[in-house]
């Protein structure tokens, strides 16, 4: 596409983001197990059979609920990336090129397959945070992708050691989990490959890459970033290691769900004493994402369904609060800093941005009747009854998130009047058609999903009794 | 008729109009507020005709509706209206609307005012009615959402920090009684109060907590006293309990008067609603240990709250310390519910009475306080100013009507027997005095506290010379007088013919008594 020509680009991308989500959609909607099977196969060839390896894609329905995030979030994502004026072209290339990673990773059943799809979504987020981004984008790109690059090894290491040991036959998913993985082999494997994938979820004390990374990045990077891409690896690691080593997981449970607890408080009380307004969403998502990690590690149906709940709404909320931040607010007035963004009267100014905002902060609080509360209420309750006093700390998380969220609103949106005085500089622009627009979109679709989360829970639960969970969450009934 | 789902008729109708106001353009909506009131009016209508049919047979829950909504969790849109459901319906339905007029005159962007006024309206009914938690906690949170703004954007100078106070402490307080709920709810698997309350009968709960939540080898003792205290301490900051009740003085001074009549006359109740709903089951297995402290700081909050509110100046925080004061009496009941009684048949029948004075004094305070803040809101109107209780004097002789209808819900707050705030204390009081005697001798002193400052407050403002103020202060316009009459005249009635409400929720505190069977 002509560089000269952004409008061009960015109406491409609008298009074909919008045809996947649709696309994505009605497939989540017309999604039903298939004679009681529920992976329902899409395509499957070929491809190195010497190795076992074909392309292989299918869904159940954890992958269509993700299926159905990244649609959404894609499309308001390339909304609030309207703005973008230098190199549009290779923007939305990049752009591009990492939503079709991400969607193929979570419709891949062939591990080797999903590996790919998994390293093609790594190299774009390079480009999207070193050329367009702001804060020290060099550093952050680079960190990112390290952290990114040595996760996914890691996870390599445990696809490829159970294609070995299941006697290198095949990587389809179906085939390996019907091999018996030996207890021994599965204590150093589970952690192993667990932890490789959940470094890209911000598991603590391995998320440092992702506020330095979300910060930096231009905003419509930060939205698939903090709301999809973290969820590639919450969905690989309940995927790869906890489909196929559960006997690992019920060994390793604990210790990890401690960690996820302790970045649930870790990074809520950093966001609140954090003086840059994005930083403040870049650590609320690596507490949100905690709560994902817990739900997972309960190992129990309600909090299995809690963290992929969790994972969608994070998903939705996570890209209106970068939008908020990054677009509605940072393109305007070019600081991120509270204390001078509390001079600017930018509640006054851009009211709708205001109520946008207290809706996602209320919202990822956990307000009844947005998706946020009834994840965060599955995942609460599945953890009191695996880990209780993890529980406990999940719900001091929560409060906490009400303090930073709240102070970041009030700061930047409505301070008191005794703040300071006003300094009047030039007035802020009003907000675009595209913003207005992704911004409803996302809150809307939070809003659905909190009245009716059938709509998602519907198709989550069978998935969660099929032969690959199974094993699962049997393992955990037996404690 | 009686298919329809009227519970979430009263409840959506003024919910959903609630929220179409909130996105209202303040100058072109002129006609909103009328639309608003004949709403809010047509749900307590509706509300009182539910109460009214509910208690012909008070026995068996009324209006139950039930729907599957999130079946992973176990929960479904349950409603249901049982004897104190349907007391607190009758409550919401005469405050409401009353607080609605009141606010008539309010100066700016009236349709988002009354839209939050709606709002607050609906989710109190479902607060009220609602059969699980799940249901309960949606409820209550949205109602936190238009009275926090209610405050900020209303309220008078002071209120920024108040209103953010007010919320901070609400949503600490209800994400403290969620971690709780969520504990009983996941040992239980159920989120429904009655199947709570079932398992808390047959004396299974604490094992269920005890085999269902993964803790270390901790003493089922110490594990069921956290998930009451998590439960309590989430309620007790909405009743509020001292000493975590610092957000209320503060909040009830700036609030616009309408606002605090609802936060002291409906919203307070939620908390002691609560308390009753979910507490009580959880009693038997942890109350017992710590009740003593506990009841120590409730009994002391009562006489700290009674002397704060005698060294008030503003008359507007003194009635806020005074309500703190007279919901204490209500916690100490309801601490006093938790009294090991063994089968002693006489002690139970003392806890019947202390659940029947809590139940009461709520109806009653409710009422009793709508009407002072409604006349604080009537005199600050006239002064122009917040009213101090030194400034002023010999108002009964220019408004001789405000005088005596002001001094005769003065009246009903001291206690007065023949008015109804009386029965509801005595019965309080008669039943802890058999349960825990030295709490109720403390007590007593609360009373007389209250007697004094609330006799001073009309001796100050109402008798003696006149003050300045006096020559140009209006009595009660017609409107106000038909605002207050009925309450006046509820006052009187219900002193006398408590039974009238008693009828309709004895079958209830009878259930409940007798569940608590330790």
């Amino acid at each position: 596409m002509p560089a000269k020509r952004p409008d061009l680009s960015r109406r491409l991308a609008l298009v074909g983001t919008l045809i996947s989500a649709l696309i994505a959609l009605v497939c989540a909607a017309t999604y039903s197990p298939v004679d009681g099977n529920s992976v329902v196969d899409i395509t499957k060839w070929n491809w190195i059979p010497s190795l076992g390896i074909s392309y292989y894609l299918a869904a159940d329905g954890i992958s269509m609920v993700m299926v159905a995030l990244t649609g959404i979030a894609s499309v308001a994502a390339v909304l609030f990336s309207w703005n973008i004026e230098e190199r549009a072209n290779e923007f939305f290339g990049f752009f591009l090129t990492l939503i079709g990673g991400v969607y193929g990773v979570f419709i891949s059943f062939d591990l080797f397959l999903l590996f790919v799809f998994y390293e093609i979504a790594i190299i774009p987020k390079y480009f999207l945070i070193a050329l367009w981004g702001s804060t020290r984008k060099s550093y952050a790109a680079m960190k990112l992708v390290l952290y990114s690059f040595v996760g996914s090894s890691m996870a390599l290491i445990g696809i490829m050691a159970a294609f070995v040991v299941s006697g290198s036959v095949s990587f389809d998913l179906q085939q390996l989990i019907l091999h018996p993985y030996a207890p021994e082999f599965q204590r150093w494997a589970f952690p192993v490959t667990f932890i490789g994938f959940v470094i890209l979820a911000g598991l603590w004390p391995f998320h440092t890459w992702a506020p330095t990374g979300h910060v930096a990045a231009p905003t419509g990077a930060s939205m698939l970033l903090a709301g999809v891409v973290m969820k590639l690896g919450a969905y690989g690691a309940l995927r790869v290691p906890m489909t196929l080593f559960p006997m690992g997981a019920s060994i390793w449970r604990e210790e990890i769900a401690l960690l996820a607890a302790i970045g649930i408080v870790a990074g809520a009380l950093v966001a609140l004493v954090q003086n840059d307004f994005k930083f403040i969403i870049g650590y609320s998502s690596v507490s949100h994402m905690g709560f994902v990690l817990l739900g997972l590690l309960a190992t129990t149906e309600t909090g299995l369904n809690g963290a992929v709940l969790q994972m969608f709404s994070h998903g939705i909320l996570a890209g209106l609060l970068f939008a908020v931040v990054g677009r509605m607010v940072y393109s305007r007035t070019h600081t991120r800093d509270l204390s001078k963004l509390e001079t600017m009267q930018v509640g006054k100014q851009l009211p709708f941005a205001a109520t946008i905002f207290l809706i996602a902060a209320l919202a990822s609080v956990g307000m009844p009747g947005f998706s946020g509360f009834v994840a965060e209420l599955h995942v609460i309750t599945g953890a009191w009854s695996s880990y209780s006093y993890l529980a406990l700390m999940a719900g001091l998380g929560v409060i906490l998130g009400v303090a930073y969220s709240m102070r970041a609103l009030f700061t930047v949106f409505w301070p008191s009047a005794s703040a300071r005085e006003p300094e009047i500089g030039t007035p802020l622009s009003g907000l675009t058609i595209q913003e207005k627009t992704g911004a409803i979109l996302l809150v809307t679709t939070s809003l659905v999903i909190g009245i009716y989360p059938r709509l998602l829970l519907d198709i989550i639960a069978p998935s969660l009794q099929s032969p690959l969970l199974k094993p699962l969450l049997d393992q955990s009934s037996t404690l | 008729m009686t298919s329809l789902p009227w519970l979430s008729i009263v409840i959506w109708m003024p919910l959903i109009t609630g929220i179409i106001f909130l996105f209202l353009h303040p100058k072109k909506n002129l006609k909103a507020r009328h639309v608003g009131l004949g709403i809010s009016l047509l749900t307590s209508i509706i509300s009182v005709i539910l109460w009214v049919v509910g208690r012909a047979d008070a026995s068996v829950p009324a209006f139950e509706e039930r729907f599957t909504w999130i079946p992973t969790l176990g929960v479904d849109y349950a409603l249901s209206m049982d004897g104190l459901s349907g007391l607190m319906v009758l409550l919401t339905a005469l405050i409401m609307p009353f607080a609605y007029a009141a606010s008539w005159k309010i100066d700016h962007d009236e349709p988002r005012y009354f839209g939050c006024l709606l709002v607050i309206h609906g989710s109190l009914l479902g607060v009220f009615t609602a059969s699980n938690f799940f249901l309960w906690f949606f409820f209550y949170e949205i109602s936190l959402v238009p009275a926090f703004f209610l405050v900020r954007l209303w309220g008078s100078p002071g209120k920024d920090r108040s209103s953010l106070r007010f919320f901070v402490y609400s949503m600490v307080g209800s994400i403290v009684l969620l971690l709780g709920f969520l504990a009983l709810a996941s040992a239980t698997g159920s989120f429904e109060f009655a199947e709570i309350a079932e398992q808390s009968q047959n004396g299974n709960l604490a094992n269920l907590i005890g085999s269902n939540l993964g803790w270390f080898d901790m003493p089922l003792g110490w594990l069921c006293a956290i998930i009451l205290g998590l439960i309590f301490l989430g309620l007790a900051i909405k009743v509020p309990w001292m000493p975590f009740h610092a957000w209320l003085p503060d909040t009830y001074d700036h609030a616009p008067s309408p606002v605090t009549m609802v936060l002291t006359g409906l919203m307070s109740k939620m908390g002691l609603y609560g308390l009753i709903r979910m507490g009580l089951p959880m009693f038997p297995y942890a109350l017992p240990k710590i009740l003593l402290p506990l009841m120590l700081i409730t009994v002391i909050g009562i006489i700290y709250s009674a002397f704060a509110a005698m060294g008030q100046r503003s008359i507007k925080r003194m009635f806020a310390y005074s309500s703190i004061n007279h919901l204490g009496y209500c916690m100490m009941g309801l601490l006093a519910l938790g009294v090991v009684t063994n089968g002693n048949m006489n002690l139970a029948i003392q806890k019947t009475s202390v659940l029947a004075g809590i139940m009461l004094q709520m109806f009653a305070h409710g009422i009793i306080a709508s009407v002072l803040f409604y006349f604080v809101g009537a005199m600050e109107h006239r002064l122009g100013k917040k009213v101090m209780i030194d400034e002023h004097g010999g108002l009964r002789t220019v408004a001789p009507l405000m005088a005596g209808t002001m001094g005769l819900a003065v009246f009903a707050s001291v206690g007065l027997p023949g008015l109804n705030g009386f029965v509801g204390e005595f019965l309080i009081f008669k039943g802890v005095f058999g349960l825990v005697p030295w709490a109720a001798c403390i007590a007593v002193f609360g009373l007389l506290i209250t007697a004094v400052f609330l006799l001073r407050f009309l001796q100050a403002v109402f008798q003696g010379p006149a003050g300045k103020s006096a020559a140009t202060f209006k009595d009660l316009s017609l409107l106000d007088a038909i605002l207050v009459s009925p309450f006046i005249v509820m006052m009187v009635v219900l002193g006398f013919f408590p039974h009238l409400l008693l009828n309709g929720l004895n079958p209830v505190i009878n259930q409940i008594i007798s569940a608590m069977h330790f």
